[in-house]
């Protein structure tokens, strides 16, 4: 009868470890899920999904926004083709870090990896090689979905008006190389 | 029916085990991963693609795209430096110099107040934080930040903060070269001191 119990307690244990790796392996699926719905980012594929000012204390998209940097995010899905990325740079601190699907930062490029205070970006998935590569840099996706996103730091705040045009000359959009 | 029952129950059972299991492994896990530097906590590397699943999972709460190193570090401080929690109603002076290690300077830097809830706490002022383009420096090159709800006379720089619950200091350090992250326990960083208000 005890040893019934113990036998059954076991398994319950077992299964109950199994669920809690479960859990902890896609908790980041569920606080996407809520960070997509709540920016739209499920309905805004390959385009650059949003922009933001400076962060404030209405600022609810993500926690532990930055005030000292402005955003810009890309939703991307290049499963079958292709993405072009392609933004001006400041002269002050200004990269783009891509995320894959499991929010894992496999690649950072930042304003002093990138010549010319201009950037072109080849973004591919394992399967979605482009047939030909012009003037910019190739980043291998390790997933099919994914997120790119810009961070300018505004310094003191003097350059800012600047800073604003260069974030709206960000483009993210699908390559066709037919 | 019984036998319904009964796997309900074992299911129950089983979930409610899997949430005592995720319940204790978080002390746990933030003890192991984590690199303490006086008040500071870190996990170096945040967003590194070779990170455990319990740090994915952790860094989902804090704010889902973390870089990775060499491109930032960042270090968030809950207690001052009595090992008291940082709480609104009472007052504190930050106080520190250059952020660097080995002479190398990091490209930037910031100090951000948040709310419990880890967002920005309210402010008419809009000033959330200081970085170190915006921040004014005391003539020795050292700086203070006055963190309290209401400013100080005294010291320039001022973070307003929530004014009862709890708060917490992020700073966030971005390319302070390799010797800096090969020093994550030891780099020189700001200290938080209660002072009256």
């Amino acid at each position: 009868m005890v040893k019934s119990y113990f036998k059954k307690s076991l398994i319950l244990i077992v299964f109950g470890f199994i669920l809690h790796l479960f859990f902890v392996n896609y908790f980041h699926v569920g606080m996407l899920w809520i960070f997509d719905r709540a920016s739209g980012a499920n309905e805004s594929v390959n385009t650059v999904l949003l922009h933001t000012d400076t962060a404030n204390s209405d600022s609810r998209g993500l926690k532990r926004p930055s005030s000292d940097i402005m955003y810009s995010i890309c939703t991307y899905d290049v499963q079958y083709k292709p993405l072009v990325i392609t933004s001006s740079i400041p002269d002050s601190y200004w990269s783009i870090s891509f995320y894959s699907d499991n929010t894992d930062n496999y690649v950072t490029l930042n304003d002093h990896d990138i010549e010319n205070n201009y950037l072109k970006v080849y973004l591919v998935g394992v399967n979605s090689e482009p047939k030909k590569v012009n003037n910019g840099t190739v980043v291998v996706s390790p997933s099919d979905t994914g997120y790119a996103l810009v961070r300018m730091f505004i310094g003191n705040g003097e350059n800012l008006q600047n800073l604003k045009d260069i974030q709206k000359s960000l483009s993210c959009v699908e390559y066709n190389d037919n | 029916m019984l036998l319904i029952k009964k796997y309900t129950i074992y299911s129950l059972i089983i979930i409610a085990i899997a949430a005592i299991f995720t319940y204790v492994s978080i002390p746990i896990y933030k003890n192991i991963v984590t690199i303490e530097n006086d008040i500071w906590t870190t996990i170096p590397s945040a967003g590194d693609p070779k990170r455990s699943v319990y740090t994915r999972a952790f860094i989902s709460t804090q704010g889902l795209f973390a870089l990775s190193k060499p491109e930032s570090v960042y270090f968030e401080a809950e207690n001052d430096i009595e090992e008291i929690s940082l709480n609104g109603s009472l007052c504190y002076i930050l106080s520190g110099n250059e952020i660097q290690s080995a002479s190398i300077i990091p490209r930037w830097w910031s100090l951000t107040v948040y709310n419990d809830d880890g967002y920005l706490v309210e402010s008419t002022e809009k000033q959330y934080s200081y970085n170190s383009e915006n921040i004014i420096y005391n003539s020795n090159g050292d700086f203070e930040i006055y963190l309290g709800h209401r400013p100080n006379n005294n010291i320039s720089n001022w973070l307003k903060t929530p004014s009862e619950d709890l708060f917490s200091v992020v700073l966030r350090v971005y390319q302070p070269g390799e010797e800096f992250f090969s020093n994550l326990s030891r780099v020189d960083l700001p200290i938080v001191k209660k002072v009256d208000c």
